[in-house]
């Protein structure tokens, strides 16, 4: 394990800049981007929808070039980087064709790695998120929320450094929602990892994190970090406590001055 | 933590259930029985009218003058439906395999796309009925010709639409497939060919129908035997009745190679069929 030390943080973004489309077409997502992220941190990203958090991630991932700056995960390019990298979509982007365990999977198949040996990993984790009994199966009558388990169980079992959450239970009901983020903050307490976490809800980024960076609107810009001092591991009922309160007013506030104009 | 698990929102309760495994073979006898009965009153109609306006047997012959007919040539009604089957299968696996093949070929090298599509978009134009004649010239008088009709038609809608799945996988896919750093030929073999084959199986289904089509206009052409060869015989002696036999045997054989298109979708591509149902 790398020293978690300031002078090496596993995720480390200078002056980046993007935009999409050329002339009159042009949009500028984002403009001068810049934060770090420190190993085994848990940092969500908040802004106005179109900031660019979402564009932020994919660079991150490796998915998206960026035209100026740098991006740099442990001092590696991400588009090159060989280090293992989970990601949940805000769709679960399940293969339709697989079974569970079969999706779950998928990583270490690409990977190379013996995959029948690391089948009984896949399947403790798909039991650890309360889907025992449902491995064989194939992903169409889930449930959306049984399905971004499936997709998160994905994301985990290459064992990453880095777990990158777009917006992954945007969709779901709040009772799913609020169940799977503790389980989230339960395997990230489990397994030393990072997570940088998409969100546009104030409540969750704030529950789950120990940083929140907030953006501002187009182009996207850091405009605040709000350090989150609760206390872990969180329960539900830490949301009535007024620190927490405390909490989700700054992130609002620091959200509603980035929006002005 | 405990973690409960949601029911899952459609059919299908406990796992390992099969969703609305129960009723489904009623539903099935239901509409067979629906379809016998439907059938029967339609054939019942149709030899009511004939009798009842006496239409000659050379204009349009009743049901049971057509069984009557089918029943005195049974051996040549045999030994004709198989030898078109034979070229509409020959045919069938020849163009769709062709199709499929040339679909991956053209997903994986993109000048092919530039150049070899077009080309064969342009080809697809020309109409193939006017080529059956063309193919007796280059292959004789023998089952080539008849087999290479029927694979001309099939070709195009299995290239057209396995293409389509193999290039028009979600985006999504595309990007979780760069995050796992999966190289092009794991996209191709995880990823585009298992996506693709819903899409080959919706092209089979319009180039089966389209096979006969072409064999029985390739034993118009050039033939001495098979049904297209049978009925065209019938039609110069106006023998309507074996021609409608002769009709009949084409459909029934059609219909028959378009269930196995369907059978075998269900074992090859079960969760595609099970998709599409949910």
């Amino acid at each position: 394990m790398v020293s978690l030390t300031d002078h090496h943080p596993l995720i480390q973004v200078r002056g980046v800049g993007k935009t999409f489309g050329r002339g009159r077409a042009a949009v500028e997502a984002l403009r001068d981007v810049t934060f770090a992220v420190q190993e085994g941190e848990f940092v969500s990203l908040v802004g106005p929808s179109g900031c660019g958090k979402s564009t932020l991630l994919r660079l991150l991932a490796g998915i998206t070039d960026w035209d100026r700056g740098s991006v740099r995960l442990r001092g590696e390019d991400p588009r090159a980087t060989r280090l293992p990298v989970g990601m949940v979509f805000q769709s679960p982007v399940l293969l339709p064709w697989r079974t569970v365990v079969q999706n779950v999977l998928l990583p270490l198949e690409i990977a190379g790695l013996n995959h029948r040996a690391h089948e009984g990993r896949a399947r403790e984790l798909v039991a650890s998120v309360g889907l025992a009994g449902f491995e064989e199966r194939r992903p169409y009558p889930l449930s959306g929320g049984m399905e971004q388990r499936v997709a998160l169980c994905r994301a985990l079992v290459n064992d990453p450094i880095l777990l990158l959450a777009d917006e992954p239970f945007g969709a779901l009901d709040a009772m799913t929602r609020d169940r799977l983020n503790l389980e989230l903050q339960r395997i990230w307490m489990a397994t030393p990892k990072t997570v940088v976490f998409v969100t546009h809800s104030i409540p969750e980024a704030v529950f789950l994190s120990d940083r929140v960076v907030v953006m501002t609107g187009r182009p996207g810009h850091v405009f605040r970090v709000v350090a989150v001092g609760l206390p872990r591991p969180r329960e539900l009922a830490v949301q009535d406590v007024p620190e927490f309160g405390r909490y989700t007013g700054e992130v609002r506030e620091a959200l509603e001055a980035a929006c002005r104009p | 933590m405990p973690a409960v698990a949601e029911r899952p929102d459609r059919e299908g309760g406990a796992p390992g259930a099969i969703p609305g495994g129960r009723g489904r073979m009623a539903q099935v006898a239901g509409r067979i029985a629906f379809g016998g009965a439907y059938t029967t009153c339609l054939l019942a109609a149709w030899e009511a009218l004939v009798r009842v306006l006496s239409i000659p047997d050379y204009l349009l012959p009743g049901p049971w003058t057509i069984f009557q007919a089918s029943g005195g040539r049974l051996g040549a009604l045999a030994s004709n439906t198989l030898v078109t089957v034979q070229e509409i299968l020959a045919g069938f696996v020849l163009g769709a395999g062709l199709g499929a093949a040339l679909a991956v070929a053209i997903s994986l090298i993109a000048p092919l796309r530039t150049v070899l599509l077009p080309t064969l978009v342009a080809l697809q134009s020309v109409p193939k009925v006017a080529l059956a004649p063309l193919m007796v010239v280059w292959l004789g008088i023998g089952i080539a010709p008849r087999v290479a009709m029927a694979a001309l038609f099939c070709f195009f809608p299995v290239l057209i639409n396995t293409l389509a799945g193999l290039t028009k996988v979600e985006p999504t896919m595309v990007e979780l497939a760069v995050v796992l750093r999966a190289t092009p030929w794991q996209q191709f073999r995880k990823i585009a060919l298992p996506h693709s084959l819903p899409y080959l199986f919706d092209g089979m289904k319009i180039a089966m129908p389209l096979a006969v089509v072409g064999a029985i206009v390739g034993e118009f052409t050039s033939a001495e035997r098979g049904l297209g060869n049978l009925i065209l015989v019938a039609s110069s002696q106006v023998n309507t009745p074996l021609i409608f036999a002769g009709l009949f045997a084409i459909t029934v054989v059609a219909l028959i190679l378009f269930g196995a298109i369907q059978i075998l979708e269900r074992i090859a591509v079960p969760w595609s069929v099970e998709y599409r149902k949910a």
